[in-house]
Formats: structure tokens, C-alpha cells, sequence
């Protein structure tokens, strides 16, 4: 790690934060939180580096990010109409370094300011009378702002991305 | 007994197609295990002892290609004690070993390992083996296999008129071939496996169920793509033995190229294949991101839509699986792949912005199938209006009629409606 040496939790309460604004479906505040050269990435394969290497689950850059927003908050996407409601559980929050980073992140750059988290995900999500329970690896590319950081990246590598799976076009 | 006259008319099916475990059970035998079932993609399996496991209705079985370059299918079951003796969805190998009592069988069948053969009668490894499908046949590529050891050639039973939509098809890339990408998306449902059968043909739902992705679309292009349905030339066409297309005709694919300007990376990528392959040809090569633009249905769980191959797992009569497996070209610029991967996520997949409101609807059909104040579902748009083309096997109207879904269900008649021999 370059750069400064940052207390673990100022990055955790980071993540915190932008899981809560999606359990409160703050999805404008939440999609605030992306850099214009971010990617919202789901892939199915956790060994896959590179984004554009394999088929995935999703991958947004912010332009598409924000389409993905606006179809779902426009009462037309009917898989989420009535839509989810998730709930979030962070833990094992790490910033690691470069070499430990590197299988998750190396096809995309990561300057030396920017930090590299992950953690485990318990993400709850109802809809319709039915509780559903996902487990994922979130990783996080974090680039320091004035004020806080802009995500440049979220990957989650969802534990059973490879199998045969509901519709998730809930965000996660 | 079930009556299926009772329970398919021309123009109506009974819900009790969609709910009765009776019905499920007769499917399975009397179409699963009768007609062709479209298993892999033969480049799934291109190398001596290359295999993919799959299914046919039920019975659990490898695709695999042997040491002597013909592909066979077998049943994934040991002759024993019936445990699987493959586990792993797609690998390369010799043989198989049931791990239970270590039985192993040559990648064609053969038994030719029983541990501790003096307790067993000397003939074991010749009498007993894989229970080999019958019929595998090929197609363009597309693998199938069938249980019934008298089912027609498979050229015969797909017939001219769906072999040429297939043909279409699998041509839509610059006439590059064509071979299976090693993932799929793969979906489940809680629904019957024949309302994705009836969906992957029906000219009339997307202006409705996908409105919010054309709502996108038209945004991010500033441009409003006319779908099939708003197409006087688009047809809904049914051939025989339950096949089926839809069929835009459409001449201009510009609106789906300024689609594809709208893919995440796509500036950069589309810049490098323009110089690449030449500003004349480079129209055609972005065509060739977004597929063909028909619908191909080869009943009962073969659909070829956008650049895909779909393939359709009944598990119960409430539950089923649906694969989506991209297609790449071979010897193509990179770029070109790279942009049919991402076009493909775009709309499919349990999180694109397509596919997963057609699995609401069949979420929302199951549950309104769970009363009884009606009993029918009805598909009688068209009917009257049909033509029949000069090929003499088509059936064709408007897009918007429901003509691939009365030609599915004369065939679903024909096979569950008559005793197996």
C-alpha cells in the first residue's frame, strides 16, 4: 500500500454507508457514490480478473449504472415491481495490498491512492411474501475525494454465482 | 386415463397442463423420451474425451466424445447401486468412476473396472454398462439426442423450413462460424417448463412485458427501435413437429447497431474493429453483435434467440431451469466477441434488463393458474387468418399471432395424446 496509511475503520464506515443507502433505497444518493469511470461488476466466476474476460451477471459502467437505476425505479421493471427490500450484513472488512488484491482486481488499474477493500456479505432480500438470503466477496476499488471516496469499483462474487439462479435484478 | 383432448384445444390449453404432476409425469415419457432433445453445442465437446453433463426430461446424462471422435451420450448412473459416476458439469475424460464401490466405465459405456471381481458372476463387465442413448444426431453444430431408437433422421424431423431459419440463424455473424461460449446464464423458476417453451416464440409480449428496456434504449440513442409487433412484414410462422420462428424481416438494423454504441467500453472497441476490418465492412461487423434478429423455436427445449442457444430443463411440473448460452465467432477480430458478450448481458441473464420481467410473468401465471374460477388459458390471436406458404409445412400471420403457440401445442397433442409404443 502507497500512499497514506488509513485506519481500516474510516474505510469500513464507508461501506457501511453505501450499503445502508441501498437498504433505504437512497438509489440516487447511492449511485452518487460511483466515479465516472466506475464499474458495478457481478461476474459468475470469482477467478475471473479481468471484466471483460468472461460472461457476467452484471457489468455497468456509470452511464449504464445509472439506466439500470432508472429502469428499475420506473415502475416498468416488473421483476422488481413491487420491488425488493434488502438488508445487508458487512463483515471481515480488509484493505488490502497490491499483491493480495491483485487476483481480484488485475485487469482494471489501481492508482497508488486508491485502496483496495473486501468483505463477506449476508445480503437479505424480500419481496412478495418471500425472503431470500444471498452470501458474497464484495470488493471495493476507493478513491479518496475531499470530502470522503468515490467507488471506482464494486465487485461482488456472489457464492453461488455459477449455479442456476432466481432473478436478481435487485441491486446488491 | 387423462384426456388431452380435454386438456388442449386448438385455440386454449387447460391449466392442468401447467400444474398436474400426471401430466408431467406423461411428458416425460411420451415427449422427452421420444422425440429429439437438443443436448450441447458440438464445440461444448470438440476434443476426444471432452464432456458435458446434461439432461433429457429427467434422466441425468454425459455428452461425450470418444477416443474414436463419435459423440455419445450416456445415462449418468452406475449399472450398481445407481449413484451418478460423473459429477462435474463439463471436464475431459477416459472414463468414469462411480466413487461409491469405484465401478468404471470407458467413456462409451463400456464397465471395465469392478473392484473385487472374484464376488461377482464372471460375465458382469459384459452384461452390465452405461446405458447408451440410442440417437445422437447433428445439426449445424447443434448436438441432440433421443431415447427412442425409431425416431425419424434429425434432418426429417426438424424439416426444410426450420433447418433454414436454423441455417439463418447461425449464419447472422459476417458467415463466421460459430461456437458455444464455456458459461451460461442458467435461471430458475417456479413455474412449468412450457410457459418459457411458449414465451421464447411470442411476437406480442415485448412492447408490453419489455417496455422499460425500450424506455432505455430510446433514451440512451435518442432513437425508438419498432419491435416485430409494430411491423406490418413480421411473421409468427409454425413449421412441423412443434417448430417455430418469429421473424421480424426487418431490413435495417441501424437502431440495433446504435445499441451497441451504447455497451460499457463499446467507444473505444468499436474504434479499433472499424480500422480493423475497414469502414466498408464495418456496419456488417456490428450487425454481427446483436445476432440475428429472428426467434428460433425446435420443440420441446431448443430456442435460438439474439446471440444465444436456449436450452430448457424441465425438473418438475413447478420447476425448471433455463440455460442462455452466448455464441461467440471464431477467428474474429476480438472486439467483435467482447461486444456480442456484453450485448448478450445487456438484455439476459437473472440480472440483465430483459429476460428477468419475462420470468416475473411466469411467476405471476403460476400463481394465477392457482384458481379455478377459469380454467383456460387462451391462444387464439390469428386464428382464421393463417396463410400456409408454398413450402407446404409453414403456417405463418402477424407476428402478434399466436401461431407458434398453437403449433407447439398440436405437437404437445400429437406425442402425450398417443400411447408409446
Amino acid at each position: 500500500m502507497t500512499g497514506t496509511v488509513l485506519d481500516t475503520g474510516v474505510l469500513a464506515r464507508f461501506v457501511y454507508t453505501e450499503a445502508e443507502l441501498l437498504d433505504e433505497r437512497r438509489l440516487e444518493e447511492w449511485t452518487a457514490l460511483f466515479a465516472e469511470d466506475a464499474l458495478y461488476w457481478l461476474p459468475m466466476n470469482s477467478r475471473q480478473a479481468d471484466p471483460g474476460d468472461g460472461l457476467n451477471l452484471v457489468l455497468d459502467d456509470l452511464p449504464r449504472l445509472r439506466d439500470r437505476v432508472a429502469r428499475l425505479t420506473s415502475g416498468l421493471a416488473f421483476s422488481e415491481e413491487p420491488h425488493s427490500r434488502t438488508s445487508h450484513l458487512i463483515g471481515s472488512v480488509r484493505v488490502l495490498d497490491r499483491a493480495e488484491a491483485g487476483p481480484i482486481v488485475a485487469g482494471l488499474p489501481v492508482a497508488d491512492e486508491e485502496y483496495v477493500v473486501t468483505a463477506r456479505c449476508v445480503v437479505g432480500r424480500n419481496r412478495r411474501g418471500r425472503t431470500d438470503t444471498f452470501h458474497a466477496r464484495v470488493a471495493w476499488i476507493l478513491r479518496p475525494t475531499a470530502e470522503s471516496f468515490e467507488i471506482v469499483l464494486k465487485r461482488v462474487d456472489l457464492l453461488n454465482a455459477a449455479d442456476p439462479l432466481p432473478v436478481l435484478t435487485f441491486l446488491i | 386415463m387423462l384426456n388431452v383432448d380435454q386438456l388442449v384445444r386448438e385455440d386454449a390449453v387447460h391449466r392442468d397442463v401447467y400444474r398436474d404432476p400426471a401430466v408431467f409425469e406423461l411428458e416425460m415419457t411420451r415427449i422427452f423420451k421420444r422425440t429429439w432433445v437438443f443436448l450441447a453445442h458440438e464445440s461444448e465437446v470438440a476434443a476426444p474425451g471432452d464432456y458435458v453433463t446434461r439432461t433429457v426430461g429427467r434422466e441425468p446424462v454425459v455428452l461425450v466424445r470418444g477416443e474414436d471422435d463419435v459423440l455419445r451420450a450416456v445415462v449418468n448412473r452406475c449399472a450398481h447401486r445407481a449413484a451418478l459416476v460423473c459429477e462435474h458439469e463439463a471436464g475431459n475424460a477416459k472414463s468414469f468412476r462411480c466413487q461409491y464401490h469405484g465401478w468404471t466405465y470407458r467413456n462409451d459405456g463400456r464397465l471395465v473396472g469392478v473392484p473385487h471381481p472374484e464376488r461377482q458372476t464372471a460375465d458382469v463387465r459384459e452384461r452390465l454398462g452405461l446405458t447408451t442413448v440410442p440417437r445422437v444426431e447433428t445439426y449445424r453444430g447443434l448436438v441432440f439426442g433421443s431415447f427412442n431408437p425409431d425416431v425419424p433422421d434429425l434432418a426429417e424431423y426438424l424439416g426444410p423450413a426450420a433447418r433454414g431459419y436454423i441455417d439463418r440463424f447461425l449464419d447472422h455473424c459476417v458467415g463466421l462460424p460459430l461456437t458455444a461460449h464455456p458459461q451460461a446464464h442458467r435461471i430458475t423458476m417456479s413455474a412449468n417448463w412450457k410457459l418459457q417453451l411458449e414465451n421464447g416464440l411470442d411476437g406480442y409480449h415485448a412492447g408490453f412485458t419489455h417496455r422499460s428496456f425500450f424506455d432505455v434504449m430510446r433514451r440512451r440513442t435518442g432513437a425508438s427501435v419498432r419491435y416485430a409487433s409494430g411491423l406490418p412484414t413480421a411473421t409468427a410462422r409454425a413449421f412441423r413437429n412443434g417448430h417455430t420462428a418469429i421473424d421480424p424481416e426487418t431490413t435495417s438494423r441501424k437502431p440495433l447497431i446504435q445499441r451497441v454504441s451504447t455497451l460499457p467500453g463499446a467507444a473505444a472497441r468499436l474504434d479499433t474493429l472499424r480500422q480493423r476490418v475497414g469502414a466498408d465492412r464495418f456496419e456488417e461487423y456490428v450487425g454481427g453483435v446483436t445476432g440475428a434478429g429472428i426467434n428460433v423455436g425446435i420443440f420441446p427445449n431448443l430456442q435460438l434467440i439474439g446471440i444465444h442457444v436456449r436450452r430448457i430443463e424441465p425438473v418438475s411440473v413447478d420447476r425448471t431451469v433455463v440455460s442462455v448460452r452466448p455464441l461467440m465467432a471464431v477467428d474474429a477480430p476480438p472486439e467483435l466477441n467482447w461486444l456480442r458478450l456484453r450485448y448478450h448481458e445487456l438484455f439476459y441473464g437473472p440480472a440483465g434488463f430483459g429476460q428477468p420481467d419475462d420470468f416475473e410473468m411466469f411467476d405471476r401465471v403460476a400463481e394465477g393458474l392457482a384458481g379455478t374460477e377459469d380454467d383456460w388459458l387462451r391462444f387464439e390471436r390469428g386464428r382464421g387468418e393463417e396463410s400456409e406458404a408454398d413450402d407446404g409445412e409453414t403456417t405463418l400471420g402477424n407476428v402478434t399471432d399466436e401461431i407458434p403457440q398453437r403449433g407447439q401445442y398440436r405437437q404437445w397433442r400429437a406425442l402425450v395424446g398417443e400411447e408409446t409404443a
